[in-house]
């Protein structure tokens, strides 16, 4: 409102020196005719002044705002698979899966899923459907990664990783975290 | 439809474990011979659907899901029977219900 009342002011104050310049300090001589072109670029470049800060800059302001938190939660994501990453390769230097580890790994994944699902939910709030392939990639990944790490013996007394495990863990981890690297390319291209 | 429910951590385990007994405590297969299957049985007796609260637990592995989950697909030789008349609530893990999905529809492949 005071905005307003300001913008109001202004326009006013405005007029007013102008027609005081115009009776007391007559330096300006006014046409009496009006040319089409200066009046059609004056309503251009006021149209430009007004735009340009007042409603481009704040769509793109929104809009970086945007793909900043979702670059953000993506990094988070990766962070989170980097450290099932590390703990698995603690796993297989140690010979042995801790009831500590296996805990933190479950939690691990209940955290990626999470995190995902946060992804998810902003990016189809900010634009809808465009990353539907990717997500769908994505959650393979996560599927495959869960299952990679958390099946077949895990949690049986004993059990312990492989070295071909590990292996296999590698390349699905790294298939994964690139994936998010192009997601993040392609949220910043927005 | 009326419903009836288990919620794991109350059922059964707050630490659900492995694939079978053998191998350690709390495991899948126990989870559906003991809680999952007679439930399940009795559902499709009384035409009510099966809910399956998944939250409260410390978390699951891959095995203990698929021996519990997939073992009931492969009890009845048919996902389609599984899918209709089970619900799952998963707060804690939001993709926990599409795992589980994937157990059942992949159990009577192997």
């Amino acid at each position: 409102m005071i905005r307003y009342v300001i913008s109001v002011i202004l326009i006013i104050a405005g007029v007013v020196i102008g027609m005081g310049l115009h009776h007391y300090y007559p330096l300006f001589i006014f046409e009496d005719k009006i040319d089409i072109v200066g009046l059609a670029t004056l309503v251009v470049t006021i149209f430009l002044a007004v735009y340009i800060p007042i409603f481009l800059e704040r769509n793109m302001h929104n809009k970086r705002s945007e793909k900043d938190v979702i670059i953000r939660k993506i990094e988070g994501l990766q962070s989170t698979i980097r450290a099932i990453n590390y703990t698995v390769a603690e796993c297989v230097q140690k010979q042995t899966v801790s009831s500590s580890n296996n805990y933190h790994l479950l939690r691990l994944f209940t955290t990626v899923s999470n995190e995902l699902d946060t992804i998810i939910t902003l990016a189809d709030y900010s634009e809808k459907d465009r990353f539907k392939d990717d997500f769908a990639e994505i959650k393979n990944f996560r599927f495959q990664y869960r299952k990679m790490v958390t099946g077949g013996d895990f949690q049986k007394k004993g059990f312990k990783y492989s070295i071909l495990d590990k292996k296999e863990e590698e390349k699905i981890y790294h298939r994964f975290d690139k994936s998010l690297c192009v997601l993040i390319f392609k949220v910043n291209g927005l | 439809m009326d419903k009836l429910i288990i919620k794991i951590a109350d059922d059964y385990t707050t630490i659900p474990g492995v694939r079978e007994e053998i191998e350690g405590d709390f495991p899948g297969e126990e989870f559906l011979e003991k809680i999952l299957l007679p439930k399940f049985k009795q559902a499709i007796r009384e035409n009510k659907k099966l809910i399956i609260d998944l939250d409260g637990t410390a978390g699951y592995a891959t095995s203990f899901l698929e021996a519990a989950f997939g073992g009931l697909a492969r009890e009845y030789m048919d996902a389609k029977i599984i899918l209709n008349n089970l619900e799952f609530k998963s707060d804690d893990d939001p993709f926990l219900e599409d795992d589980i999905t994937g157990y059942i529809k992949e159990a009577n492949d192997k």
